[in-house]
């Protein structure tokens, strides 16, 4: 049996690759499963989703333990999932990622990593969405689903497409399958395993406000985070009241900065700011003077 | 009114809710708990009714939550409270806890406000007990999945009340749920909007002091359950205040006072195509529903503010009793 | 000093309104329902004449009546409620939620049928659908019983032990109707008995502030369900404990069941609530003609006192179970639980189910069933007192 776990965040199609690809392999005659995990997330949270073929009927219903592959659609999920857990012997973690494959190895030590860039591909070939070119890579690797069966089994999932969006997410998925052909080439160690944490329950499920962990979702934002030039702030705190994540920080009662840990990037801030003070800017980088850029030099909160 | 710097200085001394929760990147109901919460001076307990807010903020064993917080059923938060208050008054009464004010709020979405929850709030609110009903409001069963409330407007696309080539979304107009609750005869009953702030707080304020129950209906936003981008989400619902299709107004022991009366009243079709969910109105064989809504719209706004002309003398000789203009 | 052992006579209703009153609860939020209104009526005019300090909310639906029942002893009150029937149904989603969150809430029900047809009187259907809910469930005989249950409920409701709500059941109208003298304790040591309530984590205290009623996942879920589970199987031990102590105050003694002329009995009845009397009378009668007869008289439901029973009942061969409520479709519930209890036992089982929506049953339908019991064979449910 082929079991592939897929992580994403809500919105990134995570789950609709999962079926994609079961429909794939089933359209190559293999008995197949494609089911996501349920919670209370909402879109930009991570999310979980599982594929299964077997040449037999899958009878089992329970989620994936132990995967033959594992596809990140976000890198920024990296540090947030245990994404390598209960990795198969032999297995990989497949990431969607503009970082270089050795870097992305450094940060998922003892597994076979393969990294494809899969935002660039689906720009080259026309379209925004990496999901499929990832889709398109894990088929590469494993050598199955062949390339047809994975565009027919596109094709028949968006059948409100039109045949030009169609045809650009035939170019990305072919691009995947080709790349990964070439990362695929790389040898890798073996896997581990991630122990769970042990925890104490009060009666009755009672969480300790004072003692209780607070997630991060810093994670949640694409790419952009909110930053400010200070000397056009003029401490309206606008920002801070219409902050969802409660991620602008303030001391004595005015703005000081960004709670990165927390902030999904939504931007209202940018949007409630009256003087233009707050942008959206690339992660890593910083505001400075009027709108220029500058790499971040100090320790923020959030990277 | 509270100043912003007031409820920043507020939220810094006592954090009462924080981010690390899984609500949606722009979602309203954050704001409408961290105004209502951090304008209100004592302490507080608060109750939320299941729903986006109460899963997304409580995932065991984490909590957004730096105040007392309980969640029992859908249906019953008001009921839940009515528990809580009493406990409250009982113990006070023997001496069991400090005699010091504290104030119960419930958070409720629409649907458990207008829908499963309305017999509990009803009964609450009959029964006279102390606490402050907060609906956000966003139109609909968003945690669910976006399906059709009775707080969904006419003509609105939901998953169960789609549009499609031979329908135009909802066909029901929306449950009047602040008349619901002006009914009740309760000392004080409010409509406000996350895009207004001040009058949020102002309001939250004001109803926290009564000595019976006070009813807040917010007009919270949903990107995702609206059909707009995240960022747009307080933008999309102040204009949803200056189409008038949200009044903003209170009701203190029956008189009405309009808080907000836009200048130039925007057509209504500036709000709706915003939002995904009105997208098939401006389809030609729609315009009739698009034009059916906004009859209903400037209906209820000319009642609401027929009520407030009435009842501008019995606010003039009671300024202390009105809020402010916004 | 003494105190006069003088007798009340009082409908069980009326003893129930009593021990509520010298309980002297903090609140008691209830919706009224027949046969549970003497209860409420009685306790509210003792409430008006200034003889509690308790808070009643008169809520708008047993519904409510369970939530602020929860929520009033979550914050830190201790908090009593009553209701039967069609109110126990209606509120049973949060009787779940109540048990969840730990909320030591005491309630007595008067026991009814559920609809439909509506009916108004006596039997356990509607104690059986919160049977998996995580509450304790008593049973009372009489209504001496029922005080007696009441006042040992809060003190088993809030061990530390168990922290779990409790359920006194009494059977409507034949119990909660009927006026029998009851003896009672003095009020003052009634309120020495029961102490003061003091939750861990009261809602009300907002210098620390806790989260009650989260959202569990698959990775927790299981773990605060099995909780449960374990606070269940500790209530045994520590009821049996109290009731050495009850004993000392009361004179009276109590356990999870009582045996009557049990030790040497051939055939044995099980039994619950008030037909557990009428069985005395029946087996009374037959040991006069000699029979080896006797009876089970459970009390404790929920948790279900399994290994005790199988002990208790290793020596009959011949056991009759009688419910008062049918699992439709199935065999009847004490019957499926004396079952399970008495796995691989030689002794033989028969289930009878009797006493429907208020169907008397009397002295001498027991004691047909004592007399048909031994020669049955094997089969299926009988009835007693169906017309058919």
């Amino acid at each position: 049996m082929r079991e592939i776990r897929w992580h994403g965040r809500g919105g990134q199609g995570a789950k609709s690759m999962s079926q994609v690809l079961a429909e794939a392999w089933l359209r190559q005659g293999r008995w197949v499963q494609a089911f996501p995990e349920y919670g209370p997330e909402r879109s930009g949270a991570p999310v979980t989703a599982y594929t299964r073929a077997d040449a037999r009927p899958i009878r089992i219903h329970h989620a994936v333990r132990n995967p033959d592959a594992v596809v990140v659609l976000d890198p920024s999920l990296l540090g947030e999932v245990p994404v390598t857990a209960g990795l198969r012997p032999g297995g990989f973690v497949l990431v969607n990622s503009p970082e270089s494959a050795s870097s992305l190895a450094e940060r998922l030590p003892g597994v076979r990593v393969l990294r494809v860039d899969g935002s660039a591909l689906a720009r080259t070939a026309g379209g925004n969405y990496a999901n499929v070119v990832l889709l398109g890579a894990v088929a590469g690797v494993l050598g199955e689903p062949a390339l047809e069966a994975l565009q027919q089994a596109f094709a028949a999932t968006f059948a409100k497409l039109s045949p030009e969006a169609v045809a650009v997410n035939f170019k990305a998925l072919e691009a995947g399958y080709r790349a990964a052909l070439e990362e695929a080439e790389r040898p890798g160690p073996g896997a581990v395993q991630a122990a769970p944490t042990p925890r104490e329950d009060l009666p009755g499920a009672v969480v300790l406000a004072q003692d209780a962990p607070h997630p991060r979702t810093g994670g949640w934002r694409t790419g952009l985070k909110p930053a400010v030039r200070l000397e056009a702030c003029v401490n309206c705190l606008l920002c801070w009241v219409y902050c969802p994540d409660a991620a602008i920080l303030t001391e004595n009662q005015a703005f000081v900065g960004f709670d990165y840990q927390h902030c999904k990037g939504c931007e209202l801030c940018v949007k409630a700011c009256p003087t233009a003070a707050i942008e959206m800017v690339p992660e890593g980088l910083e505001l400075v003077g009027q709108g220029q850029l500058t790499p971040r030099t100090q320790g923020g909160r959030h990277a | 009114m509270p100043s912003l710097k007031t409820l920043a200085h507020n939220a810094e001394t006592d954090v009462r809710f924080t981010g690390g929760h899984s609500l949606c990147r722009g979602c309203g109901a954050p704001t409408v708990v961290r105004t209502v919460l951090n304008s209100i001076p004592t302490p507080v307990v608060v109750v939320n009714a299941t729903g986006c807010l109460e899963v997304a903020t409580t995932r065991y064993p984490t909590t957004a939550w730096g105040v007392p917080w309980l969640h029992l059923a859908f249906e019953n938060a008001a009921a839940a409270a009515s528990g809580l208050e009493t406990a409250y008054r009982a113990l006070r009464k023997r001496g069991a806890i400090p005699d010091e004010p504290l104030t119960f709020v419930v958070f409720g979405g629409d649907g458990g406000t207008y829908d499963i929850g309305l017999q509990a709030l009803s009964g609450a609110l009959e029964r006279g007990h102390r606490f402050l009903y907060v609906c956000y409001d966003n139109e609909g069963y968003m945690n669910t999945g976006i399906q059709r409330s009775g707080a969904t407007p006419f003509a609105a696309a939901t998953t169960t009340s789609p549009s499609g080539r031979r329908d135009y979304g909802k066909h029901q107009t929306r449950k009047d749920i602040t008349a619901i609750a002006i009914a009740h005869h309760i000392p004080y009953v409010a409509q406000a909007a996350i895009s207004h702030w001040q009058d949020l707080s102002d309001k939250a304020v004001r109803a926290s002091q009564q000595q019976g129950p006070a009813f807040l209906n917010v007009l919270s936003g949903c990107a995702l359950g609206w059909g707009h981008p995240p960022a747009d989400t307080i933008e999309v619902v102040r204009l949803a205040v200056e189409t008038r299709y949200w009044p903003l107004y209170e009701v203190v022991q029956g008189h009405y006072w309009l808080n907000h009366r836009p200048e130039r009243p925007l057509p209504l079709e500036e709000w709706l195509s915003r939002q995904d969910r009105f997208k098939h109105l401006f389809a030609s064989e729609n315009r009739e529903h698009l034009t059916e809504l906004q009859a209903l719209v400037d209906a209820e706004w000319t009642q609401v503010e027929a009520r407030a002309v009435v009842d501008a003398p019995w606010f003039e000789a009671r300024p202390e009793m009105r809020g402010g203009r916004v | 000093m003494l105190e006069a052992p003088a007798l009340s006579l009082l409908t069980g209703g009326e003893a129930v309104a009593v021990a509520v009153r010298q309980i002297d609860p903090d609140v008691f939020p209830v919706y009224p329902i027949t046969p549970q209104t003497p209860i409420i009526q009685s306790f509210a005019q003792m409430v008006a004449d200034g003889q509690a300090r308790t808070e009643i909310i008169n809520v708008e639906s047993e519904h409510s009546a369970m939530s602020a029942a929860a929520a009033a002893a979550l914050a830190g009150a201790r908090t009593l409620t009553a209701t039967s029937s069609q109110g126990l149904a209606l509120m049973v989603e949060v009787v779940y939620i109540a048990a969840s969150l730990r909320a030591p809430v005491v309630m007595a029900v008067g026991n009814r049928a559920l609809s439909g047809p509506i009916n108004i009187h006596a039997d356990h259907s509607d104690a059986m659908l919160a049977r998996d809910t995580g509450w304790v469930q008593l049973f009372a005989e009489n209504a001496q019983e029922a005080y007696d249950l009441m006042l040992l409920a809060p003190r088993l409701a809030e061990h530390p032990e168990v922290r779990l709500p409790v359920m006194v059941g009494l059977d409507g109208f034949t119990i909660t109707h009927s006026a029998e003298p009851v003896a009672l304790l003095g009020d003052a040591k009634v309120q020495a008995w029961v102490g003061e309530y003091r939750h861990p984590y009261p809602l009300l205290d907002t210098a620390n502030p806790v989260t009650v009623g989260p959202f569990a996942m698959p990775d927790s879920y299981f773990e605060l369900r099995y909780q449960l589970q374990e606070a269940l199987e500790r209530v045994p031990g520590v009821l049996e404990a109290l009731c050495r102590g009850y004993a000392r105050l009361s004179g009276r003694e109590y356990a999870a069941f009582e045996s009557y002329r049990l030790e040497d009995a051939e055939r044995a009845l099980v039994v619950m609530g008030s037909a557990a009397g009428t069985a005395k009378e029946a087996i009374d009668r037959l040991r006069e003609q000699g029979e080896k007869v006797g009876l089970l008289k459970l009390r404790l439901f929920r948790p279900f006192p399994a290994q005790a029973l199988r002990e208790a009942l290793a020596h009959v061969p011949h056991v009759a179970v009688l419910d008062r409520a049918l699992s439709l479709g199935s065999f009847p519930p004490l019957y499926a639980e004396v079952c399970a209890a008495l796995y691989g036992s030689p002794t033989r089982l028969q289930s009878y189910a009797g006493g429907l929506g208020g169907r008397e049953i009397y002295t001498e339908d027991l004691m047909r069933l004592f007399g048909e019991l031994a020669e049955l064979p094997a089969g299926p449910t009988r009835y007693v007192g169906l017309r058919r």
